[in-house]
């Protein structure tokens, strides 16, 4: 029956996840909110109760989302009989913090998610009656979550013998855990053993058993990627097969899987009259123990789990985990049992969200431990505040709009430098078409350093006149007679799309390098007879994707190529405008009066081709990765002049990543945009505001956050792009944008009308192939 | 088809197979508690002294009757249950189940009564649940001696919290019938035979009511 406390309890939580909720946070924020409060609060507590102050320092903790990161740890100076230890390493026993990450069954990390089984470290801190161990103790510590500080009992403490470094004493739960097999399989002088598993326990246990006089004739596991550990470790055969299993016969067969299926693969290795020890911990029911199989064969099945200890504890009257564990790190003192090759890789502890999600996928690894020194020592033990405001923000998942701000100089860090730096040349741009966006692109030129507008055409000659005039260019009465002008080194078309192949190809026909304003062309053959016809010419084509310039763009390739994504697992765009009836007739800005935008023959269609194929060139811009097919639905009909308002569309990726684009141009009420892009290791969104969220530790930026690019440089991408294109045409290095690249972008919108039109799925890969 | 019997409906017992002429079954009450209706119930079957249970078929010279063969064959299951029983601990020992073996248990155990959390538990009924309730009823450290017959049924077990975090140790009896009746096993059974008969039984008729641990069986009545 529930008390009238608990009741009250109850309620009191509601209300302030109902508060919290409504305040915008997710339930998975809440959970970790309660966790950090829940720390927060234990700590403080044990200091009042011990009248001790608080040390502050830095552990790992595993969100109820299923995140690892690197988190606030305030500790207690010990209370009576503890000790507080700064560690030097704690180790990872990779199969059973790897089930206790998944949240298999029989698992449990506990309220506070912190991981973690012993470490290795200095005592900075005794408790009252702590006699046999003092400050400047190098000690190995049983039952220890990881983090760089940790409290436990001095009776959980072992003084290191010399000679042994942190990772090898740090694995002193686990050699106490892979005792339990040896001295529950009553292994001793000549006992054949074998061991099924070949983790870490299983190792150690096989390597502890060999030590105690028995003879290691086997190790069983699914596969040969732990072979040389166990082999090492004396095994005198290692056995992948459940046939190879059977012809082991072993007195004593010691299960470490943690499979509820391992048992079965330990009774057929066991000989007649066999003993089992059950070392692992089953993660689930196992669905059918052969009691008869054991009957006949007289096997006899052991539970070893390590708290058992304590059962044996009460029963002899001293401290079995403490013999345990001293008897252990004798073994490795006096190298009866070696541990060094077990340690396994030294990991950052700031890259635990990495490291954890690697750990569910690579079973290779045997042992591995966090380096706790590479942590600056500030961040490691630090005298710690009472009054200290619980960290609550940002715990792994999405902050939406509040981000954590960088870290100062974080841009600085991230190399984003002058982005004009290294101009070359002076390249002479004549300007064909000068409606909306020739102006941007004219005062673009006009602001980079090695580039000049000197002539422009439109067939509306005051448009010509007026975007002419503040560069001192000269207007021209054709595009043939632009083009034709010696001193026009580029052109750059402006035009209405339909127009952009034919312009172009008067330029490429006069041997000038050609920028044309995206998209390249209205539709698919033009583009690709374009391209065609530029690589003939010997000239350069590139498509005007100004925004891959941006800073906040330049900042998120960087993190891109240095290995923010991992591996690139999806894309998500979407743009929302809410054009005005005046837009269809005069663009933004109504310079240039025309219907174009709304024609399919002349625009090539709507809000895909005119706004969000820069979306599509900046995906495939971060991600280095080609949109393989496509399937895609849009308002408009297939036959029929008119364009499409809205369009959805499903990508997939060469390397397997899947995306989306979502675009509409008559949303009422919103302009707004979204860009992301995320992968196993981190996630970046350029959209609607720029930040990024890592797992791992990189550049500065802190693991498990979402945190924004701070304040960038502010310049104009549009004229990065042309000091850019100018320095290539003048070195002869490659633009950034080729000519591939735009007729990549056309592909795709191509092959989202052609989906959108036909119901099916369409292959970008076979477009562009055929256009080779 | 190998001679064996099921329960219909009505609780009746009825033959299945071939009933050779002079073979006799024994049935332990927890085998035909344990079995679905219309479903072949486990049976110890003598022609003889040719004493069949599933695969395993013993013959040898033997002047015993059928009942003292049948008895010494679940005796030897239930010594070596006992004998498990007491290696394991010196505490008290719960037997699980109503049938013969349970009884021969008992009787051979100098504690056998229930306890709330015995040392050993020696079950002889071979059902998964009452195996994962003794299990559960074990105090830590524990022995769980299976004496009963699973017949081919699954037993799904929770190693993790049954077995593994509490430290039990599982261990079964010898199999019933791993080899024909020892004569010390023949010569205890007929001692022990008057005050363990087993109930008679034949085809057609309704079983009795509960209180019998083990019957005789044949087609026709002896």
């Amino acid at each position: 029956m529930t008390s009238a406390r608990e009741s009250a309890q109850r309620a009191a939580r509601e209300q302030v996840v109902t508060r919290l909720t409504r305040a915008g946070l997710a339930p998975e924020q809440l959970a970790d909110i309660e966790r950090e409060i829940l720390w927060w609060t234990w700590s403080r507590v044990q200091a009042v109760q011990n009248r001790s102050l608080l040390l502050h320092g830095q552990g790992i903790a595993w969100g109820s989302t299923g995140y690892a990161q690197l988190v606030d740890v305030d500790v207690p100076r010990p209370g009576p009989g503890r000790v507080t230890v700064q560690t030097d390493a704690s180790v990872v026993s990779p199969g059973t913090e790897r089930a206790q990450y998944l949240r298999l069954p029989n698992t449990a990390v506990g309220l506070l998610g912190r991981p973690g089984y012993s470490a290795a470290g200095v005592i900075v801190s005794i408790g009252r009656g702590v006699e046999d161990l003092s400050v400047g103790d190098r000690v190995a510590v049983a039952g220890v979550p990881h983090a760089s500080l940790a409290v436990a009992p001095s009776s959980a403490a072992f003084r290191i013998p010399n000679g042994i470094s942190g990772p090898e004493a740090a694995m002193v739960q686990l050699g106490v855990i892979a005792a339990q097999g040896v001295v529950h399989g009553r292994i001793a002088d000549g006992s054949r053993f074998a061991v099924v598993g070949g983790g870490l326990v299983g190792a150690l246990a096989l390597r502890i058993g060999i030590a105690q006089g028995g003879v290691g004739v086997a190790v069983v596991a699914r596969s040969r990627e732990k072979e040389s550990a166990a082999l090492a470790g004396g095994a005198q055969s290692f056995v992948t097969s459940e046939d190879g299993a059977a012809a082991i016969a072993a007195d004593v067969v010691i299960e470490s899987t943690g499979d509820p299926e391992g048992v079965l693969t330990a009774i057929r290795a066991a000989a007649p009259g066999g003993r089992i020890v059950l070392l692992g911990s089953p993660r689930g029911v196992t669905s059918h123990v052969p009691i008869d199989l054991l009957r006949e064969r007289r096997l006899t099945l052991v539970g070893a789990h390590v708290d058992t200890l304590d059962q044996a504890s009460s029963r002899t009257g001293r401290d079995e985990r403490r013999t345990r564990g001293e008897h252990f790190l004798e073994l490795v003192a006096q190298r009866r049992v070696r541990v060094d090759d077990l340690a396994g890789p030294a990991i950052d502890p700031r890259d635990a969200g990495p490291f954890y999600r690697r750990l569910t996928s690579d079973r290779s690894l045997v042992g591995a431990h966090f380096d706790w020194t590479l942590l600056p020592d500030n961040q490691r033990c630090r005298r710690g505040h009472l009054l200290r405001i619980p960290n609550i923000l940002a715990k792994g998942v999405d902050a939406r709009d509040r981000p954590l701000r960088p870290r100062p100089g974080l841009a600085k860090r991230l190399a984003i430098g002058d982005p004009f730096e290294g101009a070359q040349g002076r390249v002479r741009f004549g300007i064909l078409g000068c409606g909306d966006i020739a102006t941007a692109n004219s005062g673009a030129i006009g602001l980079a350093p090695n580039a000049e507008v000197i002539a422009c055409y439109d067939p509306v000659r005051r448009l010509a006149e007026s975007l002419a005039r503040p560069h001192g260019a000269a207007v021209t009465d054709s595009a043939e007679a632009l083009c034709a002008r010696q001193d026009v080194d580029a052109v750059v078309i402006c035009a209405p799309h339909h127009l952009h192949a034919p312009l172009a190809t008067i330029a490429i026909e006069a041997g000038r390098h050609v920028v044309v304003e995206k998209p390249l062309t209205n539709d698919w053959s033009s583009a690709v007879d374009l391209v065609r016809a530029a690589a003939s010419a010997g000239v350069v084509l590139s498509v005007c994707f100004p925004q891959r310039f941006e800073p906040a763009t330049t900042v998120a390739k960087h993190l891109v190529q240095r290995g923010l994504l991992g591996d690139f697992e999806g894309a998500a765009v979407s743009l929302y405008l809410d054009k005005t009836p005046a837009y269809w007739i005069g663009g933004f800005s109504g310079r240039s009066p025309s219907d174009w935008r709304s024609s399919r023959a002349k625009a090539g269609g709507g809000v895909l081709i005119m706004n969000l194929s820069h979306h599509i060139d900046l995906v495939r811009h971060l991600a280095g990765v080609d949109v393989e097919n496509i399937t895609a639905v849009t308002d408009a009909t297939a036959d029929g002049d008119a364009i499409e308002s809205e369009v959805i569309a499903g990508l997939t990726f060469a390397n397997g990543a899947v995306g989306s684009i979502v675009g509409g141009s008559s949303v009422r009420g919103v302009t707004g945009a979204e860009l992301r892009l995320w992968g196993t290791d981190g996630h970046v969104a350029l959209e609607p505001k720029p930040r990024v969220y890592p797992l791992g530790r990189m550049d500065g930026l802190r693991p498990g956050r979402w945190q924004s690019f701070g304040a960038l440089p502010i310049y104009s991408a549009r004229s990065v792009f042309f000091t850019r294109f100018s320095t290539a045409v003048t070195t002869g290095q490659p633009v950034d944008v080729t000519a591939d690249d735009g007729l990549a972008v056309q592909a795709v919108m191509e092959a989202t009308y052609r989906s959108a039109n036909s119901g099916r799925r369409v292959s970008v890969t076979d477009l562009l192939e055929a256009a080779r | 088809m190998t001679p064996s019997l099921r329960r219909s409906v009505g609780d009746v017992l009825e033959t299945i197979g071939t009933w050779p002429t002079d073979t006799v079954a024994f049935v332990d009450a927890e085998w035909l508690a344990g079995t679905p209706l219309d479903a072949a119930v486990l049976v110890l079957l003598v022609n003889g002294s040719e004493l069949t249970f599933g695969e395993r078929r013993f013959a040898a010279t033997s002047a015993a009757s059928p009942e003292v063969l049948a008895l010494a064959a679940l005796l030897e299951v239930a010594d070596d249950a006992v004998q498990l029983a007491l290696t394991s601990s010196p505490g008290p020992v719960t037997v699980t189940g109503r049938g013969i073996i349970a009884e021969l248990v008992r009787r051979r155990l100098p504690t056998a009564s229930p306890e709330p959390s015995p040392a050993v538990i020696v079950d002889t009924t071979g059902d998964a649940e009452t195996i994962a309730q003794a299990a559960s009823d074990l105090a830590d450290g524990g022995t769980l001696i299976v004496a009963g017959e699973l017949a081919g049924r699954a037993l799904p077990m929770n190693l993790y919290t049954d077995v593994h975090r509490r430290g039990l140790l599982v261990t079964g009896a010898q199999s019933l019938l791993g080899s024909f009746p020892s004569a010390a096993a023949q010569s205890a059974a007929a001692d022990m035979l008057p005050g363990v008969a087993p109930r008679y039984l034949e085809s057609g008729r309704s079983l009795p009511a509960d209180g019998w641990r083990w019957s005789r069986f044949a087609p026709s009545a002896p």
